[in-house]
């Protein structure tokens, strides 16, 4: 019970923590529009505020925070306790193990004051280059993503994304294909052979998923035309909108809400798996493989390596954003967003309204994080030829199937003259889409709770087994094989 | 101020790669700034799980990544070309799902005769 409390507690001041920063995000964000509009004359003042709390504060943090939590939660799930040796000497603190957050202060100063090592076969220059290369685009992938609906703070139309540009989710696959230099240059920089085999096999792995993943988005984008995850047209705004709007009780709005991954649960499964085999993580670790051939990093140490580490656990991070941007209604709750933006404190304090749709998005984002640690953590790895199977012969054919199907199906339900409306007010239209979405579904829940053919037959197997035992000779019940073997 | 400036939006994507590339340099360069510097000729040999490394790593590799590599550009491109028709989807219409439908039809005999040709075959 007090474990319960304790943890319902760390729960609350994390949320309080997120409510607090993205307040303070608003603020931020208002007060540098206001400056650089009335001092300048630019606009633009809203997104380095953003930067500056965002991508700086909130990616980075989740991410240093996601180093001990990866540790932390394959402990829990593997039966272990995890890192809890690192001690931090105060008073008060002195045999406190904190969870083992000290390890990410002992982490930190550990790679940051270790050796600068090149071997000697490396060429040198792009030996250096290739870690950047991998960490600079993961953190700058975050950009367009909207942590936050745009409110009017200080007189100003405040957006809660770094940029809006038009090009959108064009952004993201731009700049996620930069990350195969930094790989493909570690592996063939270092001069290694098993670092060689890791970079071809991750510039291989990953421009084959490429594909799928530019595929699994046409999809939201037919549903709702549009590229832009921000701004007042763009993905996540319009996921407040409802597809079946039941009913309200008191003035508050209860439905089905347009969230993507009701619309296109086929293509967030595409997008989840082929973005996955993007950052290189198990079950698609073959690149890396530290059981075989560690990979193209194989010869980085120090925070060459650390730079590798921190792109991985910002792309998780990313990741999470991006996908609870499209596919799980952005900032918003799944009912009683009008409600809430009717309640008279929001009205006054727009930004209070912004700190708690800002909060709902972290909170999605860092529960995305746990799921992505947690199928990291229970998938075997794949080998390779499966990995390219899946990408080539799996995802690609679904992925385009998907895309056909979703536009016949969104043509069809489209009445005549229709498209001139604005996009918000086509959300009813896409309910025949929500349909086939929902029996997808369905089709996969029933796949997955019945039994497999193997799963019977060895359960037949077992069953024999226990069957022939009974009529043999008995061994003592209960006597381990080995002694009944003497 | 009055006259809106289409750049003005692109202002925090330029800082976003100031910052991004300079965490990214600033970062090793602090840490080969603290740490020790001892070379020696052991430690600078290449490491390949302790044995004495044969020949160099500049060799050739399985021509299965490079045929990927071809394959991505194909359909990748594709997959370039359909982003401005489902953005412009609704109003198209019919007209440019079918047009679009037999594009990708191309691609489709494209995927099958790779297929069937075992470029994406990994077993042999």
């Amino acid at each position: 019970m007090q474990r319960i409390g304790v943890v319902g507690f760390i729960c609350g001041l994390i949320v309080s923590a997120i409510f607090g920063a993205m307040a303070a995000a608003y603020g931020l964000a208002g007060f540098l529009e206001k400056t650089l509009v009335e001092k300048l004359g630019i606009q633009g003042g809203a997104g380095i505020g953003n930067m500056l709390i965002l991508m700086l504060v909130f990616v980075m943090v989740i991410a240093t925070l996601l180093t001990l939590a990866e540790r932390k939660w394959s402990a829990l799930m593997q039966d272990r306790i995890g890192p809890n040796r690192a001690r931090i000497n105060l008073p008060g603190l002195r045999d406190q193990s904190l969870a083992g957050l000290p390890h990410i202060a002992t982490d930190v100063i550990k790679m940051l004051t270790k050796e600068d090592f090149q071997p000697k076969a490396a060429n040198k220059f792009l030996f250096n280059l290739a870690p950047m290369l991998a960490f600079a685009p993961a953190f700058a992938l975050f950009a367009i993503v909207p942590a936050g609906p745009t409110l009017p703070v200080l007189g100003y139309q405040v957006q809660m994304s770094v940029a809006n540009p038009d090009f959108g989710l064009l952004y993201i696959f731009a700049i996620a294909s930069l990350a195969v230099y930094g790989t493909s240059l570690a592996g063939w920089a270092s001069n290694n052979k098993f670092a060689l085999l890791g970079g071809v096999r991750a510039s291989s792995q990953m421009i084959s998923y490429e594909v799928a993943l530019g595929l699994s988005l046409v999809g939201m984008m037919l549903a709702f035309s549009t590229v832009q995850l921000a701004g007042p047209t763009g993905m996540s705004e319009l996921q407040g909108g409802y597809l079946w709007r039941f009913t309200e009780v008191g003035g508050f709005d209860v439905g089905i809400p347009a969230w993507g991954f009701l619309l296109q649960p086929l293509g967030f499964v595409l997008f989840f798996a082929a973005s996955f085999a993007e950052t290189k993580r198990a079950p698609f670790d073959v690149p890396e493989g530290e059981s075989e051939i560690i990979g193209y990093f194989v010869e980085y140490s120090g925070m060459k390596f650390g730079l590798f580490m921190i792109a991985e656990f910002v792309e998780v991070v990313v990741l999470a954003g991006v996908i609870v941007a499209i596919f799980f209604g952005g900032y918003y709750l799944p009912f009683g967003n009008e409600w809430l933006k009717a309640q008279t404190v929001f009205v006054e304090q727009p930004w209070l309204l912004g700190a708690v749709f800002g909060t709902v998005f972290w909170v999605k984002v860092v529960l995305l994080c746990y799921v992505q640690l947690a199928i990291r953590w229970t998938f075997p790895r794949f080998r390779y030829d499966q990995i390219q199977t899946l990408g080539w012969k799996i995802l690609l054919p679904v992925g385009l199937l998907n895309v056909f199907v979703t536009g016949a199906v969104i043509l069809w339900a489209l009445p005549e003259g229709a498209a001139t409306l604005p996009a918000a007010a086509l959300i009813p239209f896409l309910q025949p889409l929500a349909i086939v979405g929902l029996v997808e579904i369905a089709v996969v829940v029933a796949l997955t709770l019945t039994p497999r053919e193997g799963a019977e037959s060895a359960h037949a197997d077992g069953h024999g087994h226990g069957h022939t035992d009974t009529h043999a000779p008995a061994p003592s019940h209960g006597a381990t094989p080995v002694a009944s073997s003497h | 101020m009055e006259t809106y400036n289409p750049l003005t939006g692109y202002l925090p994507l330029a800082l976003v790669f100031l910052v991004a590339g300079g965490m990214a340099f600033a970062i090793p360069l602090i840490a080969s700034m603290l740490g020790p510097k001892s070379v020696n000729p052991i430690k600078s040999e290449t490491f390949e799980c302790g044995n004495v490394t044969i020949g160099s790593a500049r060799q050739r590799f399985a021509v299965k990544f490079y045929v990927v590599a071809l394959l991505f550009i194909v359909f990748d491109v594709e997959a370039v070309f359909l982003y401005p028709w489902a953005v412009n989807f609704k109003a198209l219409g019919w007209f440019g799902y079918t047009t679009m439908s037999l594009f990708a039809a191309t691609l489709i005999v494209a995927l099958a005769y790779v297929w069937k040709k075992g470029a994406l075959e990994w077993e042999s």
